[in-house]
Formats: C-alpha cells, sequence, structure tokens
C-alpha cells in the first residue's frame, strides 16, 4: 500500500557539512549547489514523504574490516551520529521507524536480497553532509539506512544495486499502511582521493552520468566498476549507489531538478526525479 | 585538474590489500573514538606498536608520508583520520600524494571552482 513517490540522487562529501556549518554557503563557489539543495528541499517539503530511505556509504566511521556487510538495512528507532574523528556535529540523533523497517526488511528477504539488519548504526557524513540540507532540522521525517560497500572489493555490481532499488519498489508497495516513501542515493560523483591524480574530477563524465541516469538505468547498470573508476575516479564507484534510488522509481521518470558543480575536491550533483 | 586528461592512477582496496593494512586500519579505525585520540596523541609510537602496527607504517605516520601508507595497504578513508588527528585536512594528504605543496594544491583547486 505504500508508494514511492519520488527520488533524490546527491552528493555527501564533508565539505558540504564544513561551509553549511560554517555559514559560508553564500561564498560564490558554493551558491550554486546549495541553491540545488534549497530546491530540492522545497520540493521534498512539497512532497510530505511519511519516510526516507537514504542509500549510502558508511567510510569506516561505524563499519569495520573485521565484518563488512555489502549491504545493511538500519532497523531501529533512532540513530545516532558516528564519531568520524573530529568533534561531532550539533544534531539530534535521526528519527527511524522500526516498524516500517522490518517490513522492508522482510520483503527484501524474500525477494532474495539477503542484507544485513542492523539494530544499531550510527550515521556518517554519508547520510549528515546531505541531510540537513534537504530537511533542514530538527528532522521533519524519519529515516531508514541503507548501507553499501563501496570502499573494499569485491562490491557488489552496479546492476546489483539497481535490482536493489528495483526490490525496494516492491517491498515499499508491500507496506501495510499507505506510507510515502522518497529514496535517497548518496555519494560522488567524480573524485579520486589517493595517489599522483589526488584531487582529480570528469565533470564530462559526471554531467554524461546525470543525463543518462533517468532515460538509461540498465545502460549505466551494465558498466563495470573499472568503468565507473577509470572515467571518475576510483572513490566515484560510489556512483552505484544511485542506482539503487534509480532502480526504486518508476521506468518512466521525470527531472524536476538538476545542479552540478566542482567548487572543491568533488564534482557535487543534488537532483529530484519524480516519477511521472 | 579540471577535465580529467587520463584515467587516474589508482590502487584497489581489495581483499589481499585490505587483509595486508588490517593491523593499521584497525589503530586507526580507534581514531573515531575520543580515548583512541587522545591515547594516540599522548604516545604514538606506543599506542601504535601494542596494536601491531609495523615498523614500516610507524615510520610513515611519523614522517607523515600517506603514500608510503596506502602501499601497505591502509585505507585512504583512514590515513584521513590520521591526518586530522594530527592536526591536518584532507588536501594536505592530496598534496603530499601528489608531490606539491599545500599552497600549489589549494590554489588548483580553487582555480577550478566554478
Amino acid at each position: 500500500m505504500g508508494r514511492v513517490i519520488g527520488g533524490i540522487g546527491c552528493s555527501h562529501s564533508p565539505a558540504l557539512a564544513g561551509i553549511h556549518d560554517s555559514g559560508k554557503r553564500h561564498l560564490p563557489p558554493w551558491q550554486s549547489i546549495f541553491a540545488g539543495f534549497d530546491a530540492a528541499k522545497e520540493w521534498l517539503s512539497a512532497a510530505r514523504p511519511d519516510l526516507l530511505i537514504v542509500c549510502y556509504n558508511d567510510h569506516l566511521n561505524h563499519f569495520f574490516f573485521d565484518s563488512y556487510p555489502t549491504f545493511a538495512l538500519g532497523v531501529a528507532d533512532s540513530f545516532p551520529l558516528a564519531d568520524e574523528g573530529r568533534p561531532t556535529r550539533a544534531f539530534a540523533p535521526l528519527p527511524g521507524r522500526a516498524d516500517l523497517g522490518w517490513q522492508i526488511a522482510r520483503s527484501l528477504v524474500a525477494q532474495e536480497f539477503d542484507i544485513t539488519i542492523c539494530q544499531e548504526m550510527p550515521l556518517d557524513h554519508g547520510v549528515l553532509s546531505p541531510l540537513p540540507l534537504l530537511t533542514g532540522s530538527p528532522w521533519p521525517v524519519p529515516i531508514l539506512p541503507l548501507a553499501v560497500n563501496v570502499v573494499q572489493h569485491p562490491l557488489p555490481t552496479a546492476r546489483r544495486c539497481l535490482r536493489l532499488g528495483q526490490a525496494i519498489r516492491q517491498a515499499v508497495a508491500e507496506l501495510d499502511d499507505a506510507i510515502r516513501v522518497v529514496v535517497i542515493g548518496t555519494g560522488g560523483l567524480s573524485h579520486q582521493l589517493h595517489g599522483p591524480d589526488f584531487g582529480q574530477v570528469n565533470p564530462a563524465w559526471d554531467l554524461e552520468f546525470l543525463d543518462r541516469l533517468g532515460p538509461d538505468p540498465d545502460g549505466l547498470a551494465a558498466l563495470d566498476h573499472g568503468a565507473f573508476m577509470r572515467r571518475g575516479g576510483a572513490e566515484a564507484v560510489e556512483m552505484i549507489i544511485w542506482l539503487i534510488m534509480r532502480g526504486a522509481l518508476a521506468t518512466q521518470i521525470r527531472e524536476i531538478h538538476r545542479t552540478y558543480a566542482t567548487p572543491a575536491l568533488t564534482g557535487l550533483a543534488v537532483c529530484v526525479l519524480q516519477n511521472s | 585538474m579540471n577535465d580529467a586528461p587520463h584515467p587516474p592512477a589508482m590502487m584497489l582496496f581489495d581483499g589481499p590489500t585490505s587483509q595486508r593494512g588490517y593491523a593499521f586500519n584497525r589503530f586507526a579505525k580507534t581514531l573515531t573514538r575520543p580515548d583512541g585520540r587522545a591515547a594516540f596523541l599522548a604516545d604514538p609510537r606506543g599506542t601504535m606498536q601494542a596494536m601491531g602496527v609495523g615498523e614500516t607504517e610507524m615510520a610513515a605516520v611519523a614522517a607523515r608520508d600517506w603514500t608510503a601508507l596506502l602501499a601497505c595497504g591502509a585505507s585512504i578513508y583512514l590515513i584521513a583520520k590520521v591526518a586530522i588527528a594530527l592536526g591536518l585536512t584532507l588536501n594536505h594528504v592530496g598534496a603530499q600524494m601528489r608531490g606539491e605543496s599545500i599552497e600549489d594544491f589549494d590554489a588548483a583547486i580553487r582555480a577550478r571552482q566554478a
């Protein structure tokens, strides 16, 4: 009975958090991307979601390589902020909906997505960089976080991410109540964070990705990790997380908003897709 | 540095790499706790030694040689935590890996701001 009404793809660079918290969003290099987040925030507020499913990756702030899940769903009524190795930001814990989380988890496993289920899941900048820009705080909407391994190879394929999104769409449709869901995918866009090409971005690839996300998710899902990494940089492989969001949407979608900029180390984007 | 002129040189952080870097990475993960940061800053070498970090990695931390750490299987996300604990930024790590001064690296990033 639930329904996915749209999706947001956005970057989660810690720079977004730093600029937001230091009140520098109106400085010229940052103005446009923050205006883009404002537009997404306006759409999200008008969409009146009951739940945000936030697909992201943890950066060794919660999970470690002792036991590293490929897909992990946070099923809890509250999610603390992870300690990222510096003073934690001044936000309250994020509200969850464990009841909806269990329903989604049951459906995903029944659809043969054998996710790890976490009743404690501190959240890092993969969620916390963009979320204040999309909803404001105090947090108005509960979230269901889904962490994806894009750090330690072997990673799930881009195709697997797209299919997981399709399974999420089905799981939402099976919810007991008429819950309105927006799915958010975070990460990217292009960035290379190690070696002699540290800091390299590729706007041409980023814009191609954004152009194809709506009409050609299957084409993007057919790319292997090497293709994502050669074009966007090694760490930009996290762009596959956006395909979970895309998979949760209808075949025919409309791009409501898009902003792209490169004010710092990474290609930064925010886009809103709505089922048409 | 704006439009990628070529595919970036990269290392794949795969299973064997993760296994090779496990002791260093496990140490660096303790920097996500206040007590872990305090212990490291009070006695960097002693703290790493107690967690089984190798001589090569300890020397690389002492020299702020992030490139050497990468070759030891360190995760860039955990290298960043060490740098931040030492009062540096991710840009410092990047500049060192590129073989540039932090001033030159920051200027190159600023030059492409759009």
